[in-house]
């Protein structure tokens, strides 16, 4: 039986070569005013994004027009891609602007552009690009402007006091439609958001990354489901897990343990080829399963850790926010276990044949699908 | 506890029409659930495929499990080999009608076919489903995707009929129903052959 599924993981790296998992993070901008006036905003995204108009909406960078090209700057050194983006700078430029309340625009330059060398390639090399400008002083606030064609985006400004050695971090703002950002505050200590707003962008960012942007976790709780759509077994698995990727999230949060997404991306896709696998060949729940369920927990853990470390966490409701995205991580998974229940364990679940006619293909199919991610992720 | 579940479902229903439209609000999903939906939409397909469900579900499916995953593996043939085909000179709807209306018969009359034959039009009938899936205008990885997406379109629709058909099993008036449902079938497939022939 063994050999036979290792056969067919084996045909799946020729039969399967839509099975992607990259996608493009939205750009972090800060934006730091002192008292002087003096505008400095660091933009950290994807120089390779930009550049070949690849943005959020592709859920796979591999889904884009310009994938190819994607794929070749993504090869390049940094020194190579350089010249690449000089030649791309005045555009950009021309796209972005910072205006002030009395819309006002403010000239910016860029004064320095860092890429780090390439990385692991599965996921974006984040650079770093600095512009500098000077606002009025009699501006009250400034409202930034990213157009969607560069992707989603966060955008936050510091207020800076050099004399009396105090900064002010506003509220992160998330934009994912092309327009304007909300006025950002120069002159008083900006409000706090509510705690609810906090709570609300947090979960709904945890259950974002489960439903519909994290095929491999959908993929890994559907083969949780189908090994046992008992209750009690599918209760033990889930919970596990759950323990699992909350201890991980919150050591990994708290920069107290971390791995390499080199590592921890192609074992998180051998993991659901192993759950794939065991559907098929175990009956019973046994207590090795739960063993590595929760071995597995922790490495996507890391997984939901290192895509929050992406999006920052507020200084002042660090806790919250962790506690509300992993909420709403889980309100994702119940959510798949929810229309698994309704559109399978419901219908055939007592069926004699559940197992050979459901159970038997779609795991094959997962592990498939997920032994062709483990080998992709593999790649440098 | 069972009727709450019944409700639930009820309102899952509903919210149906809303994603079953060609052109997905899902991003990134449009190729896969225009496949999932193509068996649906092509007449000699859906005739096909429920004649398969009703036919199994009547016939203990656990008895014939070897023949619907041989079933399946020819459905998975015909999707890669129509992935490489640019166009089809024969026209692959008229064996599709005429298997679909022997075995929508075959479930009227209530008999069951000679294994090695059952094997036989299984074979025929999944690589011609999978050989009259691609989509002519899509390419590439579009095409691939959408082909998946068909496999799996029809995989589930035959083991939901088939589902539906083994609770209409036990009873004689359930039976009748399924037979009723089969002889529209047939006829359904007799009507297309038929327009097809007036062509």
């Amino acid at each position: 039986m063994m050999h036979k599924i290792l056969l067919a993981l084996i045909l799946s790296l020729c039969i399967i070569p839509s099975a992607y998992a990259d996608l493009v993070k939205p750009a972090l901008i800060e934006i730091i005013v002192d008292k002087q006036g003096d505008v400095e905003i660091e933009i950290r995204a994807s120089i390779e994004a930009l550049l070949t108009g690849i943005n959020g909406r592709y859920k796979n960078t591999k889904d884009a027009p310009n994938a190819d090209e994607y794929d070749r700057l993504r090869k390049m050194s940094s020194e190579q891609l350089q010249p690449e983006f000089n030649a791309f700078k005045e555009k950009f430029l021309s796209k972005i602007f910072l205006q002030d309340d009395k819309n006002r625009k403010i000239t910016l330059n860029i004064k320095e552009v860092n890429i780090p060398e390439r990385g692991y390639t599965k996921v974006p090399r984040i650079s770093l690009i600095k512009l500098t400008g000077k606002v009025d002083l009699s501006a009250q606030s400034v409202q930034w402007y990213y157009p969607m064609s560069f992707g989603d985006y966060a955008v936050r400004l510091k207020q800076v006091n050099q004399a009396k050695q105090q900064f002010h971090w506003s509220e992160w703002q998330w934009l994912r439609k092309d327009i304007i950002s909300e006025p950002l505050s120069l002159t008083e200590i900006i409000a706090q958001k509510p705690l609810y707003e906090t709570i609300g962008n947090y979960i709904e960012l945890g259950y974002k990354h489960i439903l519909p942007k994290g095929m491999d976790h959908i993929l890994f709780i559907f083969g949780l489901f189908l090994f046992s759509s008992k209750f009690r077994p599918l209760l033990w698995q889930i919970t596990m897990f759950t323990i699992a990727h909350t201890i991980t999230l919150g050591l990994a949060m708290n920069g107290l343990f971390d791995l390499p997404e080199r590592i921890v991306q192609p074992l998180i896709a051998l993991s659901i080829v192993y759950v794939g696998v065991e559907n098929i060949v175990n009956k019973g729940l046994k207590k090795s399963r739960l063993v590595l369920v929760f071995a597995f927990g922790l490495l996507h853990g890391l997984g939901f850790a290192s895509m929050l470390a992406d999006f920052g966490m507020p200084d002042n409701a660090f806790v919250t926010a962790l506690i509300s995205f992993n909420i709403g991580v889980e309100l994702g998974q119940l959510s798949i276990l929810l229309v698994a229940f309704l559109f399978i364990g419901l219908v055939f679940s007592k069926r004699e044949w559940y197992k050979p006619l459901v159970i038997n293909p779609a795991s094959l199919l997962i592990a498939m699908i997920a032994f062709y991610w483990f080998i992709d992720r593999l790649e440098y | 506890m069972r009727l709450f579940l019944k409700y639930l479902i009820a309102s899952c229903f509903l919210c149906l029409p809303q994603i079953a439209s060609a052109h997905s609000p899902i991003k990134g999903m449009g190729h896969f659930l225009n496949g999932v939906l193509h068996p649906l939409l092509v007449p000699e397909q859906v005739l096909l495929l429920l004649g398969l469900g009703l036919f199994y579900g009547q016939h203990q499916p656990n008895q014939h499990k070897k023949n619907i995953l041989y079933f399946m593996l020819a459905v998975i043939i015909g999707l890669f080999t129509s992935y490489f085909l640019q166009s089809q000179s024969i026209d692959i709807s008229l064996p599709l009608l005429i298997i679909a209306l022997i075995i929508n018969f075959f479930i009227i009359i209530r008999r069951d076919f000679y294994p090695p034959v059952l094997t036989l039009l299984m074979l025929i009938g999944g690589l011609l489903l999978g050989l009259d899936s691609a989509q002519a205008e899509l390419m590439g990885k579009a095409r691939l995707v959408t082909l998946f997406g068909s496999g799996i379109g029809m995989y589930f629709l035959m083991i939901y009929t088939m589902a539906l058909s083994e609770s209409f099993s036990t009873q004689a008036w359930r039976i009748i129903a399924v037979r009723i449902l089969a002889s529209w079938l047939s006829a359904s497939a007799l009507m297309v052959l038929a327009l097809r022939f007036a062509q």
